[in-house]
């Protein structure tokens, strides 16, 4: 299913899982405080505490009680979802597999036949 | 806390309020959102004081606020074209709400700065943006525990306009509840964490942006034979057909709406996002505003 | 309200120190530019008078900057929301204007009445200064509180000063109506004078201004080391006896009425129309009925009457459309006016 549109808390949401999937946030990495964040943003508190609930509950991070929020390290990669997300949209569209495989080939290249 | 019970105002034969019921929890910020002429300046208006209501009961922390001191030194309005007297420069505004109201001189001067504003100059000079920072930085500086602002990210700049977000996520943080009406709703999702949608001389939807999104959804739909939006066992509160697509929202538990229609196998069934303003549109349009 | 007090003087107070020059600066002109030797006792009454005059012309207006906060959305905004009650935000407005008036005022008078002890020869009972300057506080305060209860009666400012400047001449005008019916029997005084025009009635004794004038007069020549009161009949003191009770009346009715009405005041009045029985609801037709009926000496001049109520009846209303209720006030108004003047010209 597509989604255009997000809510602030899944667009912020999806902003992290995207920065840990494609390992510009490394495990044990510090995040801002759900403060901190909020205030950068100007974004409501308690929208940013839904956004690290909703993290952490995937388990994307995990909070230490009074010191801050950290990366639970890498998850599935970024490019996989990415290509599940784009080739469902894809195949939705009406494109048959050969004619999907053969776009891939085109796009990568080589003499896979 | 606040809370308005039934509340009836009428200006001549024009009834504004008609039983309006609203409760805004402490340290919250909430988005008062509704057409143009739907209320929301008469909203703020009672409860900042300013006109007396007809009927039912405005209370602030549990007492009335009309002609109330003691309730009034703590809330501030700032209405939508805030007043200053002619000739009247930044510094003799300031001197006026540092009489009435609790005044942080560093909170003003850093957004002074920020906002770099020659406090000297007459306000009549200037634009319409500058004075609109300078009443956001005396706002924030007098750090009310209720602020009731009408359409003040109008005519604010970007930037400003983030500056005076993160203002109030600080003024929040310090228990303040904060009240704003606007039409600017990407700004009010952003910073609101509950909102208000007045219409009809009624609270038409309240409560947390997030739940009312989760609420209300709109899906786009096509089945193999040709079956009218009103044939389909789900109620919409407004459907429309093109061809053989069906747009439709609904309000309600979405798992049990898409199970049904996925019971009809559809040959397309999707959910289209809606954010804060599309929740707004669809509200507002079943009655009739927009057709 | 003792802070916004101070607040409300120290932004007055480059407004008072204008106004003080400027009172002084005119009353000095005035002073240097006349020969006072030649002019004798006129003079007095002349010099005394500037700064009256110039007083009630602050009287009058102040309330007008002072009160115009009730009359724009805008303000009220500001200030119906301030942690005050209504009734001291228009105590402390209503105070400051009236410092605004006695201030200058009493530095204007006093620089000219000593340039004047300084500059003439004539002789001089200077110590009479002193109690024509108290008395006249109390008209000066009649013609403020007068004019600001007028003023606020209105929904938008213009609406005010109108209100304002009729009730400055309401009692005038009823006065000068009744002198006129009453006229015809002819009066002979003592001396053996005979009045064809009633002498019972002096209008020009009741308008709100007028203590302020002729304690002037009185004064002038108290002052004037002359000793007596020039021809000053004891009607024309009965007449200024009641004229100073009614508007003294009115003063206070005024300023009691100012406050009793700030708790009913409401925003939403503002800047609609003036619907207040203070107003053009009276004022209309009063204004209507006593002009045309002192049109009995010229009946041509019930034209520019009618017209000047059509106009003001559009001002009210907002419209040239003035609807039909306002239609039948407007000639009943009319037609109770001639009937007067009739009686005026013909019966009497």
């Amino acid at each position: 299913m597509r989604k255009l549109k997000k809510s602030v808390f899944e667009n912020l949401a999806d902003g992290f899982k995207w920065k840990i999937e494609t390992g510009i946030l490394l495990e044990g990495d510090k995040l801002p405080s759900c403060r901190e964040l909020a205030m950068e943003k100007g974004i409501n508190p308690n929208t940013v505490q839904r956004a690290y609930t909703e993290l952490e509950e995937s388990g994307y991070i995990y909070t230490v009680p009074k010191k801050g929020v950290y990366v639970c390290g890498r998850k599935q990669s970024g490019a996989v979802r990415l290509a599940k997300e784009r080739l469902e949209e894809i195949k939705d569209a009406g494109l048959s597999k050969e004619e999907a495989v053969k776009i891939l080939n085109e796009v990568y290249g080589g003499n896979n036949d | 806390m606040i809370e308005i019970k039934n509340l009836c105002k009428s200006f001549g034969d024009k009834k504004v309020f008609d039983g309006a019921n609203i409760t805004v929890g402490d340290a919250s910020i909430c988005g008062l959102i509704g057409i143009n002429g739907a209320g929301k300046s008469t909203l703020l208006r009672i409860i900042g004081g300013v006109i007396k209501p007809d009927g039912g009961k405005v209370t602030v922390d549990g007492e009335e606020v009309f002609e109330n001191e003691r309730i009034k030194s703590r809330l501030f309005f700032l209405a939508d074209d805030p007043y200053y007297d002619t000739g009247v420069t930044g510094l003799k505004l300031k001197e006026l709400y540092k009489t009435f109201y609790p005044f942080d001189d560093s909170v003003f001067d850093s957004y002074i700065n920020t906002f770099s504003l020659d406090l000297k100059k007459p306000i009549r000079n200037f634009s319409k943006g500058m004075k609109r920072q300078l009443f956001v930085a005396v706002a924030l500086a007098c750090g009310p525990e209720y602020l009731f602002l009408d359409e003040s990210f109008d005519g604010l700049d970007p930037l400003a306009r983030l500056e005076f977000k993160r203002g109030l996520i600080a003024l929040q943080e310090k228990g303040s509840t904060i009240i704003i009406a606007s039409h600017s709703l990407r700004e009010l999702e952003d910073i609101c964490d509950s909102f208000v949608l007045i219409d009809d001389s009624k609270v038409k939807v309240s409560g947390k942006i997030e739940e009312a999104l989760d609420n209300i959804f709109k899906l786009q739909m096509a089945f193999e034979q040709d079956i009218k939006p009103e044939d389909l066992p789900v109620r919409f509160i407004r459907a429309e057909k093109v061809g053989r697509i069906i747009t439709a929202v609904a309000k309600g538990d979405k798992q049990q709406v898409m199970q049904k229609l996925e019971s009809l196998n559809p040959v397309i069934l999707e959910e289209i996002p809606m954010d804060f303003e599309d929740m707004f549109i669809e509200e507002v349009r079943k009655e009739g505003y927009l057709k | 309200m003792k802070k916004y007090f101070i607040y409300e003087l120290k932004k007055s107070s480059f407004t008072i120190a204008c106004l003080s020059v400027i009172l002084t600066l005119l009353y000095l002109v005035i002073l240097l530019s006349t020969e006072a030797g030649r002019l004798g006792i006129n003079a007095y009454t002349t010099y005394l008078a500037v700064p009256a005059y110039s007083g009630a012309v602050l009287a009058f207006a102040v309330p007008f900057r002072q009160l115009d906060y009730k009359m724009k959305k805008r303000s009220a905004d500001l200030f119906f929301s301030l942690p005050l009650s209504h009734s001291k935000i228009i105590a402390v407005k209503f105070l400051t204007g009236l410092i605004i008036v006695f201030a200058p005022y009493t530095l204007s008078y006093w620089l000219g009445a000593f340039a004047m002890m300084i500059k003439t020869s004539l002789p001089i009972n200077a110590v009479f200064y002193i109690p024509h300057f108290f008395i006249t506080l109390l008209p000066l305060y009649i013609v403020y509180a007068v004019s600001s209860f007028a003023f606020t009666r209105a929904g938008k400012a213009s609406d005010g000063v109108l209100f304002s400047a009729f009730w400055m001449i309401a009692p005038m005008l009823a006065v000068a109506v009744l002198g006129s019916l009453i006229k015809g029997k002819p009066y002979t005084d003592i001396e053996g004078v005979t009045y064809l025009y009633d002498p019972y009635f002096h209008p020009e004794y009741y308008s709100v201004f007028s203590p302020l004038s002729y304690f002037t007069s009185l004064f002038a020549e108290l002052i004037s080391a002359d000793g007596y009161f020039m021809d000053t009949s004891s009607i024309t003191i009965a007449n200024m006896i009641v004229g100073f009770a009614l508007t003294a009346l009115m003063g206070a009715g005024a300023s009691a009425g100012l406050f009793i009405a700030e708790k009913n005041a409401r925003f939403e009045n503002i800047e609609q129309i003036s619907d207040s029985l203070f107003g053009y609801k009276t004022a209309l037709p009063y204004l209507t009925v006593c002009l045309t009926a002192l049109c009995h000496f010229a009946f041509f001049l019930a034209v520019f009457v009618a017209v000047g109520a059509f106009l003001l009846t559009a001002v009210y209303r907002r419209t040239l459309k003035i609807g039909n209720k306002q239609a039948i006030i407007y000639a009943a108004s009319l037609t109770a006016g001639i009937i007067l003047a009739l009686i005026c010209a013909y019966v009497l």
